[in-house]
């Protein structure tokens, strides 16, 4: 599995979703943050897009979850928001993120950036 | 009392000598210390004259005596005595001189004491004001900038979709149909989002700063619940959700309003019904209470948590979070509906029961708060337009100001500087002088003069920077900005309901008369100031109140006694500031009038802080 797409606003998935398919990856959709968790754990994926407003379980204390996992810890997390403001970052990357990025997006430059880390591996 | 008893001692030597049967020993001896210890006690005046009766006594002693001596021995000893008083006498002197001396340092300390404490209340009070305006912009800036973070997310959202969807067409040949028009859709769908969002927030920031037009009409109640109705039944039908009115039978008083405005939030009330009922029935009505109208939308809806209830009227907040999918709308409609109302005079409530359906129902009084007018009409009739003069140097402004004065009904007069505005005054006499930014505040001081003199009060309504004794502390009142039409209104009806009193001040400390001169006419009082009795006799109408200060001792008892022995100002109120100087001066008579203690009222600050003011 290359990508797990974890955000709660469906148009944000539908968007990520459809570009990554026709790039030719191998990816999951998530809800929330509960969901995000279990279905890493089941499927191990490289990347994570993560939301950070979630409902049940919120991107913080997932991303939290994820990196204080020895198992899970190898996954690279990267935190999607619309939360712009510098403490969020700040927060974002302390709770073990490993890159961040504000919406608005453009899916292209998303998928660039997936393909270098990706072959960075 | 001290005399007789210096006269008594010195007498009681005489027959001591007669006891000891030697008019040379002990009595001689004993004058020289009990004369050096009383110069401490007495004047030179008072030591002279008894040094005199003593000798005189002494002379006579060798004529009754049983012994008799050579008169030379009995000259010799009147000699020594009469040396010794004056030697004593002039030691008192200077004895005296030195307490003088030190009396008035002290009294020049305690003038000081005064004065400095005078300063402190004024910084104290500034201080306070400063602290007080610091939190309340520091509170404003706190909700700036949760709005604004809150907008910047809510932008974002519906930005993302747009950008990623446009740029996913752009970038793909290759797309179906019915991907290409989902696509499509979803953009289109989320750029009606981002309008309705954009209208909604600057709906609000017009709201916030007081910049929103009203458009104030009659408005029937019954008549906009219908067409509410009328608007949203294609949506409720699509949702098969039943959408009713209930209205009562008669026809309803029309109350003032604006329209659109309150059609605007019975919709919103009505969409969010809609948004939260998947089956059942909204219920859409208006109820006529004695004094206020009474508009309800109900659901039969999932309800609110009780949690929820207060905080579904904050800006962004939505019940939506906590659910699955896209959250509809901006986040900001109930809080524009509640700002709507409450700027009707009225309020918006939720009343819910989980699993059974929520209402929401507003008041709309049926006298309208809102400057309308039929208000306006009605403040420029009672007052009968007073006259205002308006003193800023930057025309645009001043002509704002002016045109909101003139909307609340006051006719109002310009000026663009100092000198041209006492100018005017003196001519016009307007009732009040509201003062703008100025260029330079030359002439400032005759301004205050002006008005301290004609009683006619200042009003500030910018922040000039000062040093202590700027305009702030001489305006009578603040008209605080963005300007508010009612705000204005009642500032300058309060100030100018109030009776201007007129207070003399005498004290020949300029300092502490300038301090109590701000202090006292910052409260709204006229003041006259006088260095002197003499000098405040010259005024020819009366004051309400007399402020006395620092003056020499003696005056002080002058003008105390002079001012409650004449028959013009024996009922006047006379407040002495007391220092260590007059610690003589007896309470003469007490009036105390009504007037007295209101005027004690406004002289409450000083009394606190300089615990020695009384009130005779």
């Amino acid at each position: 599995m290359d990508l797990l797409i974890v955000d709660d606003d469906p148009y944000i998935q539908r968007s990520l979703s459809f570009v990554f398919r026709k790039e030719g990856f191998d990816l999951e959709v998530a809800t929330n943050g509960r969901e995000a968790l279990s279905k890493t754990r089941e499927l191990r994926p490289k990347i994570i897009f993560l939301d950070l407003m979630m409902p049940k379980m919120n991107g913080f204390e997932t991303c939290r979850a994820i990196k204080e996992d020895p198992d899970l810890r190898n996954c690279y997390v990267i935190v999607l928001t619309a939360k712009g403001q510098e403490i969020d970052k700040e927060m974002g990357l302390m709770a073990g993120a490993d890159e961040y990025i504000t919406k608005p997006f453009s899916p292209k430059e998303i998928v660039r950036k997936v393909r270098t880390i990706l072959s960075r591996e | 009392m001290k005399k007789f008893f210096f006269y008594f001692a010195l007498i009681a030597l005489i027959p001591l000598s007669y006891i000891s049967g030697n008019i040379e020993s002990p009595v001689r001896f004993l004058f020289y210390p009990v004369t050096l210890m009383l110069t401490a006690f007495f004047s030179a005046k008072a030591i002279l004259e008894a040094t005199m009766t003593f000798c005189v006594l002494y002379a006579l002693m060798p004529f009754t005596a049983q012994y008799h001596y050579p008169l030379s021995t009995v000259a010799l000893n009147i000699l020594s005595f009469l040396i010794m008083g004056a030697a004593a006498g002039r030691l008192s002197e200077i004895l005296n001189q030195e307490k003088i001396s030190l009396n008035k340092t002290t009294e020049t300390y305690q003038g000081l004491t005064n004065v400095l404490n005078l300063k402190i209340m004024n910084l104290q009070s500034k201080i306070d004001s400063l602290s007080e305006a610091q939190e309340h912009l520091m509170e404003i800036d706190r909700n700036k900038t949760r709005f604004i973070s809150g907008v910047s997310h809510e932008l974002r959202a519906p930005l993302s979709s747009i950008r990623s969807f446009s740029e996913i067409l752009l970038s793909y040949e290759d797309i179906d149909d019915d991907t290409r028009k989902e696509f499509l859709g979803i953009i289109n769908k989320e750029s009606e989002r981002l309008t309705q969002l954009t209208k909604d927030i600057l709906d609000m920031v017009k709201m916030e700063s007081g910049k929103m037009e009203w458009h104030i009409d009659t408005v029937n109640i019954a008549e906009l619940v219908r067409s509410a109705v009328k608007i949203m039944l294609p949506v409720a039908k699509s949702k098969g959700v039943a959408l009713e009115t209930k209205l009562p039978e008669q026809s309803i008083t029309p109350i003032r309003g604006d329209a659109n405005r309150l059609l605007q939030v019975i919709l919103n009330l009505i969409s969010n019904a809609v948004k939260f009922t998947e089956q059942g029935k909204i219920v859409v009505g208006a109820d006529e209470m004695p004094d206020e109208m009474k508009i309800h939308v109900t659901d039969t809806g999932e309800g609110i948590y009780p949690e929820e209830r207060d905080k579904i009227f904050e800006e962004f907040y939505r019940i939506g979070d906590d659910l699955h999918g896209r959250p509809a709308g901006s986040g900001l409609g109930l809080s524009i509906s509640k700002k709507i109302v409450e700027s009707h005079g009225g309020k918006i409530e939720v009343e819910s029961e989980l699993g059974k359906g929520s209402t929401f129902f507003f008041t709309l009084p049926k006298e309208a708060a809102t400057v309308n007018k039929a208000e306006k009409i009605d403040w420029l009739e009672s007052k009968g337009g007073r006259k205002l003069l308006v003193l800023e140097g930057y025309k645009p402004a001043r002509q704002v100001l002016r045109s909101a004065l003139e909307e609340i009904g006051y006719r109002t007069m310009g000026a663009d500087n100092i000198k041209m505005a006492l100018e005017i005054s003196k001519v016009m006499k307007p009732d009040s002088i509201i003062l703008g930014y100025l260029e330079n505040e030359e002439n400032f001081e005759e301004l205050r003069t002006f008005s301290r003199v004609h009683g006619i009060p200042l009003f500030l309504s910018f922040v000039i920077n000062d040093d202590d004794l700027g305009p702030q502390v001489a305006a009578n009142a603040y008209i605080s900005r963005p300007l508010d039409a009612y705000q204005i209104y009642s500032t300058i009806e309060e100030t100018l309901g109030r009776s201007p009193s007129k207070i003399t001040i005498i004290s020949g400390d300029q300092k502490e008369a300038r301090s109590l001169q701000l202090m006292v006419g910052a409260k709204g009082c006229a003041t006259d100031v006088f260095p002197s009795l003499e000098s405040a006799g010259s005024s020819k109408s009366l004051p309400d109140a007399f402020i006395i200060g620092t003056l020499p001792r003696d005056e002080v008892q002058r003008a105390v006694a002079s001012l409650r022995s004449s028959r013009q100002t024996r009922e006047i109120p006379l407040f002495l500031i007391l220092g260590i100087m007059i610690r003589d001066v007896r309470c003469i008579g007490l009036n105390s009038s009504e007037y007295g203690r209101g005027l004690e009222k406004i002289l409450e600050p000083l009394k606190n802080n300089l615990s020695d003011v009384a009130h005779f």
